[in-house]
């Protein structure tokens, strides 16, 4: 308890201490569509950690890619998991992220005042494709090299400003060691630090407004009241609310 | 409400405690237990090269020589006066010094104990027990390629 008062003699944290203690949520926050957004901040856990993970056995670079990649994957123990599990949460964090997107969308949670949170929002998943797209080229494999020359033959075919994108994304005329060290370096450290900030006011701008009230709330007070005609009510409901 | 006192209750709190504390434990265990296990380096501390790019073209005159890095070991590659390119293993059999080319003998030569070997990477005076590890040279563009081949 000292060490508290300590603390908050020279921080004044008492505020958010009694806003963390006294925290507003809905009454039926249980509902299973208030977790996609924190399935997706955690999977995005997952990634910081794994991926740092990653960061110690990985090098970068034309000739030494592959190799550390089948390196940390056969030599280094756990190295697979540390793989699978970043690969693995890098899919699943787009699908909640998505999921989490469509709920929004559907329960129209981005409207007054929430129209900064779903830009935000929207802002951390082309982020988070971003995030991606750089990092399926870095096992430096034949699909990845494919795929990266496919993805940026995309953004070439552009107008006017196509060719431009295109170099811009591969650091030359090709698909290269180049691309890779700029891949590199976008996945690692540009993409993660703007990714932080970005989410940073998304987090601040939920924790300001507190959490909508979804749909629902409006089921379950109609659910309450109209025990034997639940699924008719629903219907009925969904269509009222749309 | 119930008496928290008549033991059955309490009971069953430190029976669900107990159960919920393994589990905790057991979980952050099995989180921690990978990676520390991840963090300990490998006997091999490197990744095998199979294949580096050694040199330009240009930077080579013919019966000179460059020591380059493969992977985690040097490499000798050697430009021939008759213009081709030989790459072999630069780390003498005998005690790992790095060897070098003599060009007026047109023989690789080690200085830490006079071992000897001809271009091709045999073992013919001196000290060194085994020949030298021979790689592939692949020319492309004006890159020379050196790679651990089968061809060999």
């Amino acid at each position: 308890m000292s060490v508290l008062e300590w603390i908050d003699e020279r921080l004044n944290v008492g505020q958010a201490r009694q806003f963390l203690l006294k925290k507003e949520v809905p009454l039926f926050y249980g509902t299973v569509w208030y977790y996609l957004g924190g399935i997706t901040l955690f999977l995005f856990a997952v990634q910081v950690v794994t991926g740092i993970l990653l960061l110690l056995y990985y090098q970068p670079g034309e000739t030494t890619a592959y190799e550390s990649v089948k390196f940390l994957v056969s030599k280094v123990q756990f190295g697979w998991l540390v793989r699978e599990i970043h690969s693995w949460s890098a899919n699943l964090f787009i699908f909640f992220a998505f999921l989490h997107m469509f709920t929004v969308y559907f329960a129209k949670a981005y409207r007054k005042p929430r129209e900064l949170t779903w830009v935000s929002g929207m802002v951390l998943l082309v982020l988070g494709l971003a995030f991606g797209f750089s990092g399926y080229l870095l096992p430096w494999n034949e699909l990845a090299y494919f795929a990266t020359r496919v993805g940026s033959d995309v953004a070439g075919s552009i107008p006017v400003v196509g060719g431009f994108l295109l170099r811009m994304m591969r650091a030359g005329d090709d698909v290269s060691g180049a691309t890779l060290t700029r891949f590199h370096g976008i996945h690692v450290a540009v993409l993660p630090a703007i990714f932080t900030i970005v989410l940073g006011i998304h987090l601040t701008l939920i924790q300001i407004q507190g959490m909508m009230l979804l749909i629902m709330s409006i089921l379950e007070r109609v659910a309450a009241l109209h025990w034997f005609h639940l699924d008719k009510q629903k219907i009925i409901t969904i269509y009222l609310i749309h | 409400m119930r008496d928290t006192n008549s033991g059955q209750v309490p009971g069953r709190r430190r029976f669900l405690d107990i159960l919920l504390g393994t589990g905790v434990f057991l979980w952050l265990g099995s989180v921690l237990y990978p990676v520390a296990k991840y963090f300990v380096p490998p006997a091999q501390s490197g990744p095998d090269v199979s294949s580096v790019e050694a040199a330009r073209v240009d930077e080579l005159a013919p019966g000179s020589f460059m020591i380059f890095r493969f992977g985690r070991m040097p490499g000798i590659l050697i430009h021939l006066k008759d213009g081709s390119y030989r790459a072999l293993s630069a780390r003498c059999t005998h005690l790992d010094c790095t060897v070098q080319f003599k060009s007026d003998t047109e023989q690789i030569w080690c200085a830490c104990h006079n071992g000897l070997y001809d271009t091709e990477g045999r073992n013919i005076s001196g000290p060194p027990p085994k020949p030298l590890e021979r790689f592939d040279v692949v020319i492309k563009g004006d890159k020379v390629f050196v790679r651990k081949g089968e061809l060999t």
